[in-house]
């Protein structure tokens, strides 16, 4: 099985800090195995490691709980998808504000709201849909 | 955490001798970080070259360091940012707002005012 099957590769992960490195160690290996450059394996570091994290912090998973995260590529796209069985996300998907930090005075520059902006910098196609007690999480990232 | 403080004439260097700063040790990253703060002069120098990752929660870990240091009177710069961590510093802009230095001697080197 390959990235460009029609499945696609799952990985899981429950939702615990500890098991997203692991599985993000998994995905990265497995990216570069399948020939992704160093710059778009970077970019899926980073995009799943704020989207993972953001459900430990914030779906209400308990630690024991499962994430599966799906990746294919396809037309030269990375289609990637993220299952939890959080609290439902809030409707709609928060936007990201746009950050001008180097205006501010020091004691004054945010410490948090980054996860959101660097999601929709990096990615295309964001949605979110309710699937049964579920959380699908979808994105994609050109591969190229 | 593994965090080595090295004092310099020039400037103070913060080693951090972890590969990532991530939302899993953000926290105890900047409690440590906050442990120093005794020991340290107006220029704080934190070598990043053992980083390899940093997510939003260690970029936000790293921007409360600097508002600690600053409330007690250090300047925090960074050094030695490795690839994919000066990626998410330029996404969020926060690039503009650090005085970055290739390296922990290219900083000592450079005075920034």
């Amino acid at each position: 099985m390959c990235l460009a099957s029609d499945p696609g590769l799952t990985f899981e992960c429950i939702a615990t800090h500890a098991s997203i490195r692991c599985v993000l160690g998994r995905i990265v290996a497995c990216l570069h195995s399948e020939r992704l450059s160093t710059d778009r394996v970077s970019d899926v570091q980073i995009v799943l490691a704020e989207a993972l994290n953001n459900i430990v912090l914030h779906s209400g998973c308990a630690p024991t709980d499962r994430i599966t995260v799906t990746l294919k590529l396809r037309a030269g796209r990375l289609e990637v998808e993220i299952l939890d069985c959080g609290n439902p996300m809030t409707e709609p998907l928060p936007r990201p504000c746009p950050l001008r930090p180097e205006t501010l005075p020091v004691q004054e520059l945010p410490e948090g709201r980054f996860g959101w902006l660097i999601l929709h910098k990096l990615t295309q196609d964001i949605a979110h849909r309710r699937v049964g007690i579920h959380n699908l999480l979808s994105f994609s990232i050109t591969a190229q | 955490m593994d965090i080595q403080l090295q004092s310099h004439p020039k400037a103070d260097i913060v080693h951090v001798g972890i590969s990532r700063i991530d939302a899993g040790c953000a926290i105890q990253f900047k409690d440590s970080v906050r442990a120093l703060l005794d020991k340290l002069g107006d220029r704080v120098i934190l070598d990043l070259g053992q980083v390899e990752f940093v997510d939003s929660s260690g970029l936000g870990a790293i921007v409360a360091s600097m508002k600690i240091l600053n409330g007690g009177g250090s300047q925090l710069e960074l050094a030695a940012l490795q690839p994919n961590v000066n990626k998410v510093f330029r996404l969020t802009r926060m690039d503009k707002v650090f005085v970055i230095h290739g390296s922990p001697a290219e900083a000592l080197e450079r005075r920034v005012s």
